[in-house]
This record gives C-alpha cells, structure tokens and sequence, in this order.
C-alpha cells in the first residue's frame, strides 16, 4: 500500500527535524539550558540530513525489477527449459557468474562463456546461460565487504548475505548451512513477501530456474563464496519462508 | 524501518542519555559525548549504510572532530597559561 507523502520517512523525518529545530531555539533564546538546546538542536539537523532517500520510488523499483524476470519467464518458457538451474560462480572462460538451464536431464556443466547465452555443446549439455537476475543486488552488497566473496567459503557468504538481508532490507533473515556437498539456503521474506506471491504468480517456474532477483541474489552469493557451480535440488515456500535445497556439482 | 532512521533514532537516545547524565554543566563533555556516539554508530553501521549515507555521517563525525581539537588546543593553551 502506498503510503502518504507527509508519512514517507524522507518527509517525517523533516517535519520531526523542523520540531527539534524549534524546540533548540526556544531553548537558546528563552532559557538557561544550553546543553539542552545542543541536543535539541543536533537531534533536529541529524535527523533532517540523515533520513534522506534519493532514489525512485518503491513501488517503481518492484515494477522494474518485475519487469526484467518476466522477461525471463518468458524466454525460459519459449525454449521449454524446464529443468532446474545450476548457479555457475565465475571460473575458467566466465568472469561473472551465470545461472545455467539446461534443456535436458544435466550431464556435466558445458564450457560456459561470457558472450554466450545459448550453449549447445552436446547431449546433456544444450541450455542457456543467463546472468543472475540478482547480480546487480549481490554487487551492492559484495561492494560492502572488505574481501572478495570469491572462495571466501560459509563466512564469507553469511556476511554477504547479512548485507542482503539487514543492510538492503531483501529479507527478514536468512541461514545458510553446508553439508557435505548439500547447501541449504533458507530465506523468510519480510516487506517483500508480497511482491514474491504476485510474481510467483505469473511465473511459477522462476524459482526453479534462476531464482527470482531477491532469491538469485543469495543463491549466487552462495555460489561465489563456496566458488563451485551450485544445482537447485529442492524449492518450497510456505507462507514467507522460502527453503532452497542445493548440490555442489 | 529503514537503516537511516535506526541511526536518527539510536543518535536521538544516545544524546538523550548524554544529558540526563552530564546535565546543563559541562558543554565541551557534552558535544566531546555525541562525538563518541557518532564514532560508535559509524563504526558499526559501516558495513550495513551505502556510501552516500556514509558520506553524511562522515560530515557529522568531521565537524565533531573539528570541535574536538578546538577543546584540546583550548585546553593545552590553558595549561601553558597562555589563555
């Protein structure tokens, strides 16, 4: 639901600004509370220059994010890929990650390639490689951290994915445990819950495939931070919590 | 809620606390605190703000520091009872 103007946090927090403002030049001119005043003072011009959100509007942002996976959808549904993904992390020919569909039952990872999309390299390895709806979420994140994700194994994820879920606010939390060659990703989808359903709705097969850009964002940081191609074995979501069940290849 | 205003909010409290503890006595302890706060917070926001909010921060933390070596210099003058 779209909020009011005045009750967007970049116009509160300039009303409560204003508030404080006042209240510290009361204080200044009418009485002895100096200390007082600062902190009404500080607490008004913090607040003002603080709270500040220069970017487009949310529900702009989920349409352009909506519009891109569809997009997707649509492709993926055209080819009749309807095996599961691989999440490929960036080695050998590639130097970004990719998420590989394959068309048939998967072989062995074909040689992936930057400028390649559709991969035909013999039985059990036509496909396509697309890159991960969630690349751009991941490097916001990745820019955050102090190392390279890239073999930085389940600490490494973990902080990453702690950026995705507190820094961005993508989810409300998340857990990701390895065993063996089986990774368990668990993510419950706070404010983006909604956005999820609707998307599910019209593309059911995403979740299975590349993820949508919020899932793909942790599934590809998953991939990166164990550096190996990553297969969906297992997708279920009950009410907001969305379980990813993978398989180091 | 968004990350900036948990920074307003925790900032607000702390310069709060700051005053019921220091009072309307010592106003050189009292901005020297909020400065303290305001490292505190930057430090442990780091990882979680995006750098345009960082940036801000930082211009908060550069005015407290500015302050801050007008005290110590303010002080030192005092001692050598050149002031």
């Amino acid at each position: 639901m779209r909020k009011r103007k005045f009750l967007r946090p970049e116009y509160s927090s300039k009303i409560i600004g204003i508030v404080f403002l006042t209240i510290s030049i009361y204080l200044f001119l009418r009485t002895d509370y100096l200390n007082a005043g600062l902190a009404a003072a500080f607490i008004g011009i913090f607040t003002i220059f603080i709270v500040h959100i220069p970017t487009v509007e949310e529900d702009v942002a989920l349409a352009g994010l909506k519009t891109g996976i569809l997009s997707y959808h649509h492709l993926l549904e055209d080819l009749n890929l309807s095996q599961y993904g691989v999440i490929v992390p960036s080695h050998k020919n590639l130097t970004e990650s990719r998420v590989f569909v394959p068309a048939g039952k998967l072989e062995s990872i074909p040689d992936l390639y930057d400028e390649m999309s559709i991969v035909s390299s013999g039985k059990g390895k036509v496909g396509v490689s697309i890159v991960p709806p969630g690349e751009p979420l991941l490097e916001e994140a990745k820019n955050k951290m102090e190392y390279e994700i890239e073999g930085s194994d389940i600490e490494g994820g973990r902080e990453c994915m702690g950026y995705l879920t507190q820094g961005m606010g993508l989810a409300k939390s998340f857990s990701l445990r390895k065993k063996g060659k089986e990774v368990k990703i668990r993510i419950t989808l706070g404010r983006y819950d909604d956005f999820c359903e609707e998307l599910r709705k019209k593309s059911t097969n995403i979740c299975t495939r590349s993820g949508c850009p919020i899932c793909s964002a942790y599934l590809t940081g998953a991939s990166e931070a164990f550096f190996v191609p990553l297969k969906i074995k297992n997708f279920e979501k009950e009410d907001n919590h969305i379980k990813y069940d993978l398989e180091e290849i | 809620m968004l990350i900036s205003q948990k920074l307003a909010i925790s900032m607000a409290i702390w310069t709060l606390l700051m005053l019921t503890l220091i009072g309307g006595e010592n106003v050189e302890l009292f901005v020297i605190m909020i400065l303290i706060g305001l490292l505190i917070i930057r430090e442990l926001s780091s990882i979680y703000i995006r750098p345009s909010l960082a940036v801000r921060l930082d211009v908060f933390v550069q005015i407290g520091i500015v302050f801050f070596i007008g005290v110590v210099m303010r002080r030192i003058l005092s001692i050598l009872e050149l002031i």
